[in-house]
């Protein structure tokens, strides 16, 4: 996360092309090279598997059915239908119900953790949501499973015990600390004197926050928020053991769904490789891929884009 | 209402918001907890697990997810290491460094399932690794490694620069430099990012289900390319499939518990650790 | 105290944790005229101009002790409303620091927050600036600050597009907008270029004909070239104060002396 506010890099050290390089340092120099470049190699590499998984889907079922097709049912014994839509609703229906509850919790975190906490207090929290943050997504996902399900089963007597709200809640939960991490860093990459202008000027301290802060910032609030709605499209754990793994389409948030994320981790254990079923779930993989690296680049834009100069 | 009576209020709500998140944080380990506890034993975490999950332990599971942060270790660290030093300090301002540093965030941002995909079809298939260690370690290295990267690249970066200037200056050469002054001065913040890194490779599912997690052996994995267990999965094994749901729920708990202990353990050393030396070296 | 004081401090003492910084300062500042605080780095003149608008409110670990008359009220009692103290007391930092919005927001800020004051069958009320008044106030303060001419026709770009001399008048314009009595001036040159430092000292100079003007300032010359009456702060204390022409001239004090001379850093 550090890598979009990324402040402290250091102007080149070298400002002349080097002529003088001794083979050792050479050598040490290529290791270094090929070593950076297994990460864009690695990106393509994704991309390049997906692509290829993918591609013998495109040749053996319908494409547009799949882009439009409103059921997913390809274990079906005779008439399997490759419909991506129930697992795009499920996804969405999942992440935006999370985005709805984490935003404004998120966002009021963190202009207590960048405006108002006692140092003291600070110094507590931020290891909390960092340990948050670390918590491996089965034990959100066992949680859910096992005990919010019944809390939600008792207070609002749902149509389906896994469903849509409960994973939603957790991956709320999952979504904060990112929320929080990337607006908060924003928030206090706002320097001090504009807060003291406000203030001379006899604004109140949730005026200046309202008025010069969060404006002044808002490009990283932003990124924060589109972000984190990035991670809550791309979990698989949580959403796999929380929402039941029905995929249909529909706005209750009571019945259960299924995420892409999940139709691929749980197909996969029973599908034959190299089937149609094989490839498709590639092509679901390649869709959740473009989805998410589409809303990362649009993060990355926003902060490029608008970040004010102060 | 006046502007003061709106400020209370509305700090009182942010404050409300940070108290929600720490509430969930509680919950969420003290349910854990004390479902967990009970089962918690010496012998729960050497015996291997027997009659279905209903009794004995979780060893292999433990040994299979110890294997796999070695394996991280050995490669991502590496690997991310020499980026990162590569990033700081050769290649700044020109495109290349630019398209780096998008792979690298890009990176970061692919879902874990999707790098399930990658490791089945690279190392599974094409390598010929199989359903393996291997194959979901290399597949872990692969996903952590932007994690790695960018945890070294803020120790590096935060090297002074008056540290390599001392050094040109006594005519040393970029590697010597970096080498000899650079790497031991960020050496604590690129062990928080190790530490970190390992960690969520421990707590990771996805790519495990389909790189050849099994679900019982009946030993240990003898080398790198043979089945193994590993605790995350065992726990959504348990949970969504044991043929008895109700017998294996001690067992359930308890294994999330020592996940989470696993997990939260190495956070919090990583966390302690970077104070420590933050406040030594004034980050 | 009599009807031409704008402020008057009564044993004065700011401590910021351990570190005692003003020492009992006992000072009277005349209305309408500008008052320069001179003195070596670290001498407390900061500090001192900090306490009339309760801005070392906002550091950790200071605490304030005395008394600060403005207008016949304490404004460094428990139970004032510092919102309303800081609206009548202006301040312009050392470092420009206009807001990232446009130039006529910037001036627009503090009026839109404190609205128009307006009898309203017997009751005082507060309500918003219509479009007219709220362009009528921009324009003014401009004016006041010369600034006006320069960016009448862009009062839409940003105002940290602006030079460094004119992103100052636009601090000063801001502080105009409300009115304000008195105003507060932390070392406004020193990030300025000597051409900007004259234009803003012309503007100071004309200033003093309807506000107070208090000016901490490390430059002896400025405070000779523009000031009425001087104030010599070291160490925590004050010194020596009077009319600038005799503490130049005439210094009473052997530190002042010292310090005017040359002598002292």
């Amino acid at each position: 996360m550090a890598l979009i506010f990324a402040r402290k890099d250091r102007p080149s050290q070298r400002t002349r092309r080097v002529t003088h390089m001794k083979p050792s340092e050479r050598l040490i120099q290529m290791a270094l090279t090929i070593a950076t470049w297994s990460s864009v190699v690695a990106l393509g590499a994704v991309f390049g598997e997906l692509l290829l998984g993918a591609f013998p889907a495109f040749t053996s079922i319908d494409l547009l059915g799949f882009f439009t097709g409103t059921v997913w049912n390809p274990a079906h014994p005779l008439y399997p239908l490759y419909g991506i839509l129930p697992l795009v609703v499920g996804t969405m229906l999942v992440s935006f119900g999370a985005a709805l509850m984490a935003i404004p919790i998120g966002l009021g975190c963190s202009i207590w953790l960048a405006e108002l906490a006692h140092p003291k207090i600070k110094a507590v929290f931020k290891p909390a949501i960092e340990i948050l943050s670390g918590i491996p997504s089965v034990i959100f996902g066992f949680f859910a499973l096992v005990i919010l399900s019944q809390w939600i089963y008792d207070l609002l007597d749902p149509t389906m015990k896994l469903n849509a709200l409960n994973g939603a809640i957790l991956l709320a939960v999952m979504m904060i600390p990112i929320m929080v991490t990337v607006a908060e860093d924003a928030m206090n990459s706002v320097p001090m004197n504009l807060r003291e202008a406000s203030l001379a000027l006899g604004a109140t301290r949730w005026e200046t926050i309202r008025r010069v802060v969060l404006p002044s910032s808002l490009s990283g609030i932003v990124a924060a928020i589109v972000l984190s709605f990035g991670r809550a499209v791309g979990e698989t754990m949580t959403v796999l053991m929380a929402t039941g793994n029905t995929p249909v389409i529909t706005s209750d948030y009571l019945r259960s769904v299924q995420t892409m994320t999940a139709a691929i981790a749980i197909d996969f254990g029973e599908v034959e490789f190299y089937s149609v079923h094989y490839h498709v779930l590639f092509a679901v993989g390649l869709v959740l891929f473009v989805m998410t690296f589409a809303i990362n680049i649009l993060a990355d834009w926003v902060v490029r884009r608008y970040k004010e100069d102060y | 209402m006046d502007r003061k009576t709106k400020e209370t209020m509305v700090f009182t709500a942010f404050r409300g918001c940070a108290l929600l998140v720490v509430l969930a944080l509680i919950v969420l380990v003290g349910y854990i907890a004390s479902g967990g506890l009970e089962k918690l034993s010496l012998d729960f975490l050497t015996e291997f697990p027997r009659r279905a999950n209903t009794e004995g332990g979780i060893y292999p599971a433990i040994v299979g997810t110890f294997y796999l942060m070695l394996i991280v270790l050995g490669v991502s660290v590496p690997i991310g290491i020499m980026s990162a030093v590569y990033l700081v300090e050769y290649e700044q301002r020109s495109v290349m460094g630019r398209v780096f540093k998008l792979a690298v965030y890009n990176l970061a941002g692919v879902p874990s399932i999707v790098y399930g995909l990658l490791g089945l079809g690279i190392f599974v298939v094409f390598l010929g690794f199989g359903a393996s260690l291997l194959s979901a370690g290399l597949t872990l290295s692969i996903m952590v490694l932007p994690l790695m990267i960018s945890a070294a690249r803020e120790a590096i970066a935060a090297v002074p620069q008056s540290v390599c200037e001392a050094s040109f200056a006594m005519g040393a050469t970029k590697w010597q430099t970096i080498w000899h002054h650079v790497l031991p001065y960020a050496l604590p913040g690129i062990f928080t990012g190790i530490i970190l890194s390992i960690s969520r490779a421990a707590g990771e599912t996805a790519p495990l289900m389909l790189t050849g997690v099994a679900v019982s052996l009946r030993s240990l994995p003898d080398g790198v390319l043979d089945s193994f267990m590993a605790l995350p999965y065992h726990i959504y094994f348990m949970a969504t499939q044991s043929s008895n749901l109700q017998a294996t729920r001690p067992i359930q708990y308890a294994t999330a518990l020592v996940l989470l202990l696993l997990v939260l353990g190495m956070n919090l050393v990583a966390i302690v650790l970077r104070k420590r030396y933050r406040d030594k070296y004034k980050w | 105290m009599n009807m031409t004081t704008a402020i008057h401090t009564e044993d004065l003492h700011v401590f910021f944790e351990k570190n005692h910084a003003l020492k009992g300062v006992n000072m009277d500042i005349e209305k309408n005229g500008i008052t320069s605080v001179i003195g070596p780095s670290g001498c407390g003149k900061s500090t001192f101009i900090r306490c009339i608008n309760r801005m070392n409110d906002l550091i950790p670990g200071c605490s304030v002790k005395g008394k600060v008359m403005v207008d016949g009220q304490d404004v460094n009692s428990d139970d004032v409303d510092v919102v309303d103290v800081r609206r009548r007391i202006g301040m312009v930092f050392q470092k420009p620091n206009p807001f990232p919005k446009s130039i006529y927001e910037n001036v627009a800020y503090a009026p839109r927050l404190h609205g128009v004051l307006e009898d309203k069958g017997g009751k005082m009320r507060r309500r918003r600036h219509t479009k007219q008044e709220m362009d009528r106030i921009v324009e003014h303060s401009l004016r006041r600050a010369a600034l006006w001419e320069e960016v009448k026709d862009r009062l839409e770009k940003s105002g940290t597009s602006l030079s460094g001399g004119q992103q100052q008048r636009l601090c000063i314009a801001r502080t105009l907008a409300i009115d304000p009595e008195i105003i507060l001036f932390d070392e406004p040159c020193s990030a300025l270029d000597p051409i900007a430092t004259a234009k803003i000292e012309d503007l100071l100079v004309d200033l003093k004909k309807d506000y107070t003007v208090v000016i901490v300032t490390h430059s002896m010359q400025q405070a000779a070239r523009i000031s009425d009456r001087t104030a010599f702060f070291y160490l925590g204390d004050l010194i020596e104060m009077g009319e600038t022409k005799q503490i130049f001239e005439r210094p009473g004090e052997e530190l002042t002396e010292q310090y005017i001379t040359g002598r002292m850093g």
